[in-house]
């Protein structure tokens, strides 16, 4: 959960919950937004998607490997070990 | 006719993409957008959209919270949840909630376009990553049925909302205006939710709050 004070998940006192928070509320939705980007490309260029395809499965890659890094340091807020 | 949609969530570039990919899907219009919970509720309010995209991880009011009140005010509309976590306690609370799909967000092929068709049809979708994870926990028989904290299980969601509220210390005229309730209705939740759990005070609601997990200290309050 967010603090009311900052709205953000990492302003807590633990340094490994708040790398989590950022993992799951910063770079997270910047990979997704990437990942939304080529597949735009994709559609818009069609010849590019063996190409494009190659790149979001190495983006896929990172965001699973992001996910599952800031659910362990900071959990779901609606898990009972979250925040 | 196109379905209405409004994107929530507090990323620009994620709304930014995802209005291009429904773009390019003649069946829906994207015709608003919020970066918070509260900028929702008052859109949907207004506009009452066919489908609100939620974004589950939103500041302030989240967007389990979020499809809470705005099915409190339209009924009809049909919320799908976004969501980085693809944990059950995640699926189960905006399920729970109400909303009629949870799609993990992913790089690679999206399946958003699909499963907003599927809702818009009056179904319902779980992103199959989401859906195979609890159909293995279900199997196994070990999937957590109960929010956490049974403490709070006799809580209506409007009593947790206001709980989880309090606890991060704001005052009733404040949580009032987030939740766009009367002062003294929020004065009236908390009298029941003391009643309910048997505290007599914020102090102890606040003690309840963190013990349950529903909300933390903030940065340095614990050495206060």
């Amino acid at each position: 959960m967010r603090t009311a004070k900052t709205g953000k998940r990492a302003d807590t006192d633990d340094p490994l919950r708040n790398a989590g928070a950022t993992l799951h509320d910063d770079v997270a939705p910047l990979l997704a937004a990437a990942g939304l980007q080529l597949q735009l490309l994709r559609m818009d260029h069609p010849a590019t998607a063996p190409q494009v395809d190659e790149v979001l499965a190495t983006l896929e890659d990172a965001m699973d490997r992001v996910r599952k890094l800031s659910q362990h340091l900071a959990p779901s807020p609606f898990s009972p070990r979250g925040s | 006719m196109p379905h209405d949609v409004l994107l929530v969530d507090d990323h620009k570039i994620m709304r930014d993409g995802i209005k291009a990919i429904l773009g390019r899907a003649d069946d829906f219009r994207v015709v608003g957008e919020a970066e918070t919970g509260t900028d929702a509720v008052q859109f949907v309010k207004k506009y009452k959209p066919d489908i609100v995209l939620m974004d589950i991880g939103l500041p302030g009011l989240n967007g389990v919270e979020t499809t809470v009140e705005i099915l409190r005010h339209h009924a009809d509309c049909r919320v799908v949840v976004l969501s980085m976590y693809d944990d059950e306690h995640s699926v189960v609370s905006a399920i729970r909630s109400g909303a009629r799909a949870f799609i993990l967000k992913r790089a690679s092929d999206t399946d958003l376009v699909d499963a907003l068709r599927i809702v818009a049809r009056g179904g319902s979708y779980l992103s199959p990553q989401v859906s195979d994870r609890l159909l293995s926990r279900i199997q196994k028989g070990d999937l957590e049925s109960k929010p956490a904290g049974a403490a709070l299980e006799h809580l209506a969601p409007r009593e947790l909302q206001v709980l989880r509220l309090v606890a991060d210390g704001k005052t009733s005229k404040e949580i009032a205006v987030i939740l766009d309730l009367r002062e003294h209705t929020v004065r009236s939740y908390r009298k029941t939710m003391m009643k309910k759990l048997g505290v007599n005070n914020v102090a102890g609601l606040t003690q309840l709050a963190l013990s349950t997990g529903l909300t933390q200290l903030p940065r340095g309050a614990a050495a206060e």
